[in-house]
């Protein structure tokens, strides 16, 4: 019977939720769902993550290739990231070109990484619906000089977190694909632990002072929880 | 009946003989039966009597017009699909008396969840339903205010907020449809 | 034309590895005292790891991995005459020269040859009003990824409860003259074939084991047919193998669901 409700009429089968401040899936409402990071599992990328947020998969893959710089920045190289919404992950997607969505998200990747004023370095993915970011250290080849691998430095890591909107006032962190079209409005925020690099809410429901305030400080904290998560796979892998 | 057997696609179940016959989810081929289906093996004793398949899809309606209206099935008895499939109930399939003046606008509204039951398969496009029975029409509807409301007649339900009455096709919805979850 | 849906980096750019001879192929012994380049005997295959029903979102889904051979595959179904549909992509980042997002002849090849290889295994009268459609994603190329696309899509067609009448085991062959090498990794096959008149290819067999009905054999070189017939069995020898790890990985998916429910 729940299932039926639950299709029948998404919406109520929330509410009834949300007014115990629950959610379906057993989460509060500002708790993230487990994450999963392993770095490094693609041999054939110079550089590669996966990161699980619950059922949300995510995996980055980074080729390096030589290119001569634009005439007008002769230092700087380019980052170009794509972010792939494949009919793998979702019936929402079709298989074609990318799609709005795909090609917004990675839009999306490319300012983030841009503000940064880095070669080249972080990797910020998003998938299915769920923003999530994934830092991922590199190892630049050099010319032909295979042997001495210099590894990419990176001059901060942006880490996003993502709120759902509600019936324009509850407030739900991390949602899920399904909370993420029943809502109003989304707000995602990308911060490097000090600054607000990038933030981010198309359109939708409007937000109150204190709300935006909640998001910004659990972007801060989702931050800190994500760096260490980032350190503790770093340091479990040899590199 | 020991613990159910997990089979997988092209797993031979059983030798073919006259007191077993392949039922869904098996083939036979060469004497054998094999399975089709990556699930649990039953064997069941099979029925006397033929029983009568009955498909309940509950349905969303999303585009009304005064022939036929469109709609979303989104679950089939007690299965709810992971994707809608289209299904379409026709003017003359909406209730058993006086089909001829069945105003499609007074039985159904777009949003309504509908308990009907598969006629055909239909086009390719879309399977043909029918609500045609006492126990088939609407069971959920939300009013013009937006509050779900309360069926009154068989072709009347209320607005508990603002006590308007709107038109619609009503299910006399059946004891086997109402399950009681302890919570 | 340029592409306006993604962004785009330089007009032309180098992989580093086209400066190194060590990536450069060179002509290696296939063998060295009866062993390969990573220890295997001849026939042996690379240990294979199987998961089945790990993408929530999808109908059916299973991930294969033959050592560093990594396929994802998911199945959806979509309204529409019964028919099934192919898709393999290779990942960007799957293979030592970046690849271009969009799908090239390789990958044009490789669907086709999938859907060749499940087509017999699928039972396609149940399906009078649905189009299932496979998508297959080669995260990462260490060789054979044609057979783990097929181990792989048959598994994901099985979680998906698409009616089959068996299960479909893909196993890749490289010929370099006499000698055959299962499962060959991506240096086995771009090695190319040792001095003059020795020939060689590389066969990819789908094998329907609980039938015993080749479903899909791909074919190009130029061998004996002896030595081809020799390796046609001995792809089919090595279905065999691998299909208890099929049957096992379903298995413990559908006990799980069962629990669960």
């Amino acid at each position: 019977m729940a299932d039926e409700f639950r299709t029948a009429q998404p919406k109520e089968y929330y509410r009834k939720f949300l007014e115990k401040d629950v959610r379906p899936d057993n989460r509060e409402l500002g708790e993230f769902r487990p994450t999963v990071l392993n770095i490094g599992s693609i041999s054939t990328a110079e550089g590669s993550a996966l990161i699980k947020l619950g059922n949300t998969t995510v995996i980055c893959g980074v080729k390096g290739e030589l290119a001569e710089p634009k005439t007008e920045t002769p230092k700087e190289g380019y980052i170009v990231p794509n972010v792939e919404l494949s009919a793998l992950c979702s019936p929402q997607f079709r298989p074609g070109p990318p799609s709005e969505q795909a090609q917004v998200l990675s839009q999306f990747v490319a300012d983030v990484i841009k503000n940064l004023g880095n070669w080249c370095g972080c990797s910020a993915l998003k998938n299915t619906a769920l923003p999530t970011v994934t830092v991922d250290e590199e190892t630049k080849k050099v010319e032909t000089d295979f042997k001495q691998q210099n590894m990419l430095h990176l001059s901060c890591c942006p880490i996003s977190s993502t709120c759902a909107v509600f019936d324009d006032t509850v407030l739900l962190v991390d949602p899920t694909s399904e909370e993420q079209t029943l809502a109003t409005g989304i707000v995602t925020v990308v911060t490097d632990g000090k600054n607000i690099c990038c933030l981010d809410k198309p359109g939708g429901s409007p937000l109150t002072d204190s709300q935006m305030r909640t998001c910004i400080e659990r972007a801060f904290q989702r931050h800190r929880e994500a760096c260490k998560l980032m350190e503790d796979t770093l340091c479990s892998i040899d590199r | 009946m020991s613990a159910p057997m997990v089979c997988v696609p092209g797993q031979r179940v059983a030798r073919k003989d006259e007191t077993i016959r392949p039922g869904p989810g098996t083939y036979k081929r060469n004497g054998f039966i094999y399975s089709s289906l990556a699930g649990s093996l039953q064997k069941q004793q099979e029925p006397d009597g033929k029983i009568k398949s009955k498909c309940y899809p509950f349905t969303m309606l999303p585009v009304l017009h005064p022939r036929f209206c469109k709609c979303a099935i989104m679950s089939v008895g007690k299965t709810p699909l992971k994707e809608s499939f289209r299904g379409m109930i026709r003017k003359e399939d909406v209730r058993a008396t006086e089909k001829d003046r069945v105003e499609m606008y007074k039985c159904f509204r777009p949003g309504d969840i509908v308990v009907a039951r598969v006629l055909s398969l239909g086009d390719a496009q879309s399977y043909v339903l029918s609500t045609a029975e006492n126990e088939l029409g609407v069971v959920i509807a939300t009013s013009e205010a937006g509050a779900t409301m309360v069926p009154i007649s068989w072709c009347k339900m209320q607005c508990p907020r603002t006590l308007m009455e709107e038109f619609r096709k009503v299910a006399k919805v059946q004891p086997e449809f109402i399950e009681y979850t302890p919570t | 034309m340029p592409d306006t849906r993604r962004i785009t980096g330089p007009e032309s750019s180098l992989s580093p590895y086209t400066f190194s001879a060590d990536f450069t192929a060179t002509p290696t012994q296939p063998l060295n005292n009866g062993v390969r380049a990573d220890g295997r005997q001849e026939k042996q295959h690379r240990p294979v790891y199987l998961q089945a029903g790990l993408i929530t979102q999808a109908r059916g889904s299973a991930y294969a991995e033959f050592n560093r051979t990594k396929v994802i595959c998911a199945v959806e179904d979509f309204q529409m005459q019964g028919q099934i549909t192919c898709e393999v992509k290779f990942a960007t980042f799957s293979c030592q020269m970046r690849r271009q997002p969009v799908q090239d002849n390789q990958e044009k090849d490789m669907s086709t040859q999938l859907l060749e290889a499940l087509e017999p295994a699928v039972c396609l009268h149940k399906f009078p009003k649905s189009q299932v459609d496979v998508y297959v994603r080669v995260l990462e190329n260490d060789g054979s990824a044609l057979s783990a696309a097929i181990t792989c899509a048959s598994v994901a067609l099985a979680d998906a409860g698409i009616e089959m009448y068996d299960l479909v085991v893909g196993c890749t062959a490289k010929l370099h003259g006499q000698t055959i090498l299962v499962d060959p990794t991506v240096s086995e096959e771009n090695a190319p074939s040792t001095g003059a008149g020795k020939p060689g290819g590389q066969v990819t067999l789908g094998l329907m084991p609980s039938l015993h009905q080749v479903s899909a054999l791909a074919f190009h070189g130029d061998v004996d047919f002896d030595v081809l017939s020799q390796a046609v069995q001995t792809c089919q020898d090595s279905c065999q193998k691998l299909y208890p790890i099929l049957q096992q990985t379903l298995v413990k998916t559908v006990t799980e669901r069962m629990k669960d429910t």
